[in-house]
């Protein structure tokens, strides 16, 4: 035997093993929730997917927003039942000609870290997200907003710092001037993205990213650096209707599927439901499965109207006529979703129960004289769908009615999330796509806007009508709500006789809810809402 | 993939003479249960029209939603049921056994082709020809085949057969490329090499007479073995999303779509499994057999 | 020079061929780096701009990675486009990752030799076979496949396992990922184990040694077994590259918070800085592991050399 071997072996060995016990005894994961003394205490487990950014200014997604909704109040909120905006931060905002918004700030409200909130923290909030040093990804939305250009020219250096249309008058008085009059502005005031900032956040961006500081009805008690969990407490000074519950921690997940296992193990109170576990949810936990009152998503196909047969809107039409929307939703969708009828959302005021007509009515019949008439479009059909978001499915099926209706052949393909609208808008994804939208605030421009006006940033038909602008315009301008509603409906109107995009259905966001936790009415718009929540132990 | 890297030392140390071999393989029952399996689903590579009409309704593309997840039906000649579009799911497994295959086999065979050039380069020149192929390949090896396909695979935006055959290929090449260095540097100082450039054969024909035709066993045995890891890996991807792609018919993505209607629908996920399962392991069993045949050793 | 440092050497070296390459594939192939930023709002034009000079991404590629490489030695991660330090999202996700991919080594040893040197017992027997042939089919049971049939069996339906997270804190929690991901490897090393010491037990100094009178215990532990674990040992440390990947698959299934589930959530937002970082942590981890398996070498026997 070699005798030299004997004590290197022998350390090396129990280096080995060492390093073994620190690495698996060592590391512990964090633990989930604690075990609270009363229910007014307990902690409520959300269960969400990755936050873009939990910066107001800087997040995007239906998950930032849910966090950021728990910790930030804006100026207004959401009435749950009609959409309407309620004042919340605000005392009132008034204008004469939607151009000039004059807003008065409540007193009283104040941050986590105790600095009152006021016009300055608005103001302030607003010009770091249009400062293009922070690069935040919401500084388009205050792009109507007077002075923007300046601070954030889409072309050469900007020639000032903050937006010459936001102007504090003094501690509770913020005037707004709009570069175009906005009826609608007030609804925006309830985005997140309009959330007022501490000064503390310009003090410390980096830490303020981490841990934010903000005015809702909770508050961060540690930062959060990309784990698995965001732990928020009830804030103890909250100005406004105090939560029934100590706090709430967001558990982050891959995707609802996975959520929606630990639910079921019994370790999370709150996830939102994939359409596809809805039915065995309902199954398996009866009366715990929660809807929005209201449809707040819609699906609907873009079409590239630049292609030559996709430019004729009897095509269009066709297309739309050839889909069978009630049996996709019969069959994939277990009956979750409606046949959309109008050119937004349920959820949106002034929704039309039966505006579409015959170009959402399935008849194929009709769809193929109609084709045939047009001269119908040569070779295979494609639809585009968005990996990830299981609408593929439909997509195929959809795909299917095509082909059996126009007797064409038509495949289905898919792109990249992170690729969809940059590949739909840069004219590299020539075919429909299935695209998914929620609702984001009550008002018809929230989709009329973005999606169908000439300038909308996510215009994947390349729908193009001076009308309708013209039509979206004057909607601006009114002051009466029901004027307004009137010109959005007339403008709708245009996009259903053109057939600007194919309609297909509206669903509703669906939760399922533990049995200790009461009281959850899921809101479509203030997304953060879990004060009502309470625990029973 | 398997103990692929360790065949690597094994193999290139397979002596038995093809008669050896088979007298052996006739008496392993995993050899045929194997060969069974392979030649089955070959079959229903090449011809998926014989297998899938079996029960009568062979097209998988003739579906009708209102049949959707329905299950088996065997009277009604449905044994597999219906897939979430309507269509007839034992059609669809039968023809997705196609894509799963082909990748499988083509990535075997240009893994082999890679390796056994490479390899050849490798162990007969070495020198700094064999270093440097010899650190590629580490840094290739270095990079776990997952990680490394989700990485290029999810820049691709169409992602055929052919494409992920590419990517699983350049991820598989090192561990054969391995194994035909190790026979060659074995083969190369033989007497009959040394003797061939004595007399002053052309390399290139002392490569192809005679150093080829006895190193390259080895990576032929590795290669029935490779092919059903890699039918298992491309399942894998396409099952995450980032391999084939609807509306493509494969096993990956007919278990992607299975899971969440699993409570409701589990037979879309039991068959397609069943299917991958006995696919890959058919090519296992025939590999680990032939792999055995080739011992002179007592345990088989 | 000592061959643990030439090792070392070769692995820093073969570290930065690696993400070299992995930067290379993530940020000069198709794809916009900032596309997922904004979900479906468009960024204005001085965003983009800005966004792309904080973060090079008008510099050509080399010149990126240059930075990378230079940040990297101090060690820093990098950030991504959303401003999220990678290292500490990589500091908090790998702790994880390592102990599932430990605690899958450590079952597919203790499992996969057991059932090697049982099926030794009598080669060729009943146990053997069965042994031998049953370690196929979870060979041929695609990992993905196996998780969700266990996370729903014996973590849904019987609930002897959570079903998902790392509440339940090492090893309860990670038990069941870990089964899966050995799963793979256990029938190589059954079989491996077996045939490694059927070749051992009838080697001259076996013999010798059973000659000499030593309890068979002794001479089995001490002679058959050091010897016979060389080859296993040796897989392990080259399995570890598969075990990283089972381990990325079966993250995403049992929802821990580890580099897999890092990593597709990089990949599905395109955050380009967390998918190189995930990548080449994990090609460091096989690095490592290879030159921890050439320790555990000379601690089996000293004589190897390479």
């Amino acid at each position: 035997m070699n005798h030299h071997s004997k004590p290197r072996t022998r350390h090396a060995a129990i280096a080995l093993t060492a390093a073994l016990a620190v690495v698996l005894t060592g590391c512990s994961p964090s633990t989930g929730t604690t075990e609270p003394d009363s229910s007014a205490d307990a902690i409520l487990t959300v269960g969400i997917q990755k936050p873009t950014s939990l910066l107001p200014g800087n997040s995007s997604g239906l998950f930032a927003n849910t966090v950021v909704g728990a910790l930030f109040d804006g100026l207004v909120d959401y009435d749950p039942e009609t959409g309407e905006t309620r004042n919340l931060v605000a005392a009132s905002i008034e204008t004469t000609d939607q151009k000039v918004w004059h807003i008065e700030i409540e007193e009283g409200w104040t941050f986590h870290n105790g600095e009152p909130v006021d016009a300055e923290s608005f103001a302030r909030a607003w010009n770091a997200a249009v400062d293009p040093d922070n690069a935040w990804v919401q500084a388009d939305q205050f792009s109507n907003i007077a002075g923007f250009d300046e601070v954030a020219p889409a072309e050469g250096e900007p020639t000032a710092e903050t937006l010459s249309g936001v102007v504090v008058e003094d501690a509770t008085h913020l005037t707004v001037t709009l570069s175009t009059p906005n009826s609608q502005f007030p609804f925006l005031l309830g985005r997140s993205y309009y959330s007022p900032l501490p000064q503390a956040a310009l003090d410390d961006l980096e830490g303020f990213a981490a841990q934010p500081i903000g005015n809702g009805p909770y508050e961060m008690t540690e930062p959060w650096t990309g784990g698995d969990q965001i732990v928020t407490a009830t804030y103890a000074d909250y100005t406004g209707v105090a939560p029934s519950n100590g706090g709430v921690t967001f558990r982050i997940y891959t995707g609802n599927d996975v959520a929606y296992t630990d639910y079921q193990a019994g370790t999370v109170d709150i996830v939102t439901l994939n359409p596809a576990d809805i039915p065995e949810a309902e199954a398996s936990y009866p009366g715990l499965v929660k809807r929005s009152a209201t449809d707040d998503w819609r699906n609907y196909l873009s079409l590239p109207t630049y292609l030559p047969g996709y430019d004729n809107p009897d095509i269009r039409r066709a297309l739309s006529m050839a889909v069978d929307r009630q049996a996709i939703i019969d069959s994939l969708l277990d009956g979750e979703a409606h046949v959309a009828t109008d050119y937004d959302i349920p959820v949106s005021i002034g929704y039309r129960d039966s505006a579409c007509g015959d170009a959402c009515t399935f008849d194929p019949d009709a769809a193929r004289a109609l084709w045939d008439a047009a001269g119908g479009i040569d070779g295979e059909l494609v639809i585009t769908s968005v990996t990830g978001t299981g609408r593929e499915v439909w997509a195929e099926a959809i795909a299917n009615q095509w082909a059996e209706t126009f007797g064409v052949d038509v495949t289905v393909k898919q792109v990249a999330s992170e690729n969809t609208w940059s590949g739909i808008l840069g004219k590299e994804v020539q075919s429909p796509v299935a695209l998914g939208a929620p609702a984001n605030y009550p008002s018809p421009l929230d989709t009329l806007g973005p999606s169908y006006s000439a300038a909308g940033s996510v215009n994947g038909s390349f729908y193009a009508n001076p009308d309708f602008d013209a039509l979206l315009q004057e909607a601006a301008a009114a002051g009466d709500q029901d004027e307004q509603l009137d010109l959005y409906g007339q403008a709708k109107d245009l996009l259903i006789e053109d057939t600007a995009s194919i309609l297909l259905w509206t669903y509703a966001s669906t939760y399922v809810v533990s049995e200790r936790a009461s009281g959850y009415v899921p809101d479509s718009f203030n997304k953060g809402e879990f004060g009502s929540v309470t625990l029973t132990q | 993939m398997t103990d692929i890297d360790l065949l690597a030392d094994d193999t290139a140390r397979v002596t038995a003479s093809g008669n050896q071999m088979w007298s052996k393989l006739r008496r392993n029952p995993e050899f045929w249960i194997g060969a069974t399996l392979v030649a089955v689903f070959v079959l229903i590579t090449i011809w998926p029209g014989s297998l899938a009409g079996l029960f009568g309704h062979g097209d998988p593309r003739d579906c009708s939603l209102t049949d959707s997840r329905r299950g088996p039906d065997a009277s009604g000649g449905h044994p597999f049921g219906f897939t979430i579009q309507g269509c007839d799911l034992f059609a669809s497994v039968v023809y997705g056994a196609a894509n799963s295959i082909i990748v499988g086999i083509v990535v075997t065979l240009g893994t082999a082709l890679i390796a056994v050039g490479l390899g050849l380069l490798a162990g007969y020149f070495g020198g700094w020809v064999d270093t440097v192929l010899s650190r590629i390949s580490e840094i290739v090896v270095s990079v776990p085949l997952l990680l490394g396909a989700v990485l290029v695979l999810n820049s691709i935006e169409t992602r055929n057969v052919w494409f992920v055959s590419a990517v699983l290929i350049a991820f598989s090449w090192p561990t054969a490329m391995r194994v035909m260095r190790t026979s060659t540097i074995s083969v190369r100082s033989r007497s009959f090499v040394t003797a061939a450039k004595a007399l002053g054969l052309p390399t290139w024909r002392i490569l192809l007479s005679h150093v080829v035709p006895n190193t390259f066993g080895p990576v032929i045995v590795l290669g029935t073995l490779q092919v059903g890891a890699v039918i298992a890996s491309e399942a894998t991807l396409t099952y995450l999303g980032i391999g084939l792609q609807a509306p493509a018919l494969s096993w990956g993505l007919q278990l992607s779509q299975a899971e969440p209607y699993f409570a409701s629908a589990p037979h879309l996920l039991y068959f397609p499994a069943a299917a991958l399962t006995l696919a890959v392991a058919g090519f296992v069993l025939l590999g680990e057999s032939v792999r055995q045949a080739g011992f002179n050793s007592l345990n088989t | 020079m000592h061959p643990v440092i030439s090792r070392l050497i070769q692995a820093v070296v073969v570290f930065f061929g690696t993400s070299l390459l992995v930067f290379l594939a993530v940020f000069a192939l198709p794809g916009d780096p900032l596309g997922a930023l904004a979900g479906d709002a468009q960024l204005t034009d001085t965003v983009v701009r800005n966004l792309e000079a904080r973060y090079h991404l008008d510099q050509p590629v080399v010149v990126q990675y240059g930075y990378y490489v230079w940040d990297l030695l101090h060690g820093d991660f990098g950030t991504t486009v959303t401003g999220e330090d990678v290292g500490s999202i990589l500091a908090n996700a790998w702790p994880i990752t390592v102990q599932l991919a430990l605690t899958a080594w450590a079952i597919e040893l203790i499992v996969g030799v057991s059932l090697g040197i049982v099926a030794t017992i009598r080669p060729g027997g009943f146990v053997d076979r069965i042994a031998t042939s049953a370690t196929i089919l979870t060979l041929a049971v695609p990992t993905f496949v196996l998780a969700f049939f266990a996370q729903q069996f014996f973590g849904l339906q019987l609930g002897w396992f959570p079903v998902a997270g790392t509440a339940a804190g090492w090893p309860i929690a990670f038990i069941l990922p870990a089964a899966c991901v050995a799963a793979l490897g256990v029938g190589p090393i059954a079989r491996l184990t077996r045939t490694s010491i059927l070749q051992t037990v009838s080697a001259d100094f076996v013999r010798t040694a059973r000659s000499r009178g030593y309890s068979p215990l002794r001479v089995g532990t001490r002679y058959v077994l050091r010897n016979a674990l060389v080859p296993v040992v040796t897989y392990l440390g080259l399995d570890l590259g598969s075990l990283l990947g089972g381990a990325v698959l079966v993250e995403g299934i049992f929802n821990l918070p580890g580099i897999g589930r890092a990593l597709f959530t990089a990949v599905n937002t395109q955050q380009g800085s967390i998918v190189v970082g995930i990548v080449t942590a994990g090609v460091l981890v096989v690095l490592v592991a290879n030159v921890l398996v050439d320790l555990l070498h000379r601690v089996l026997d000293p004589r190897i050399s390479q």
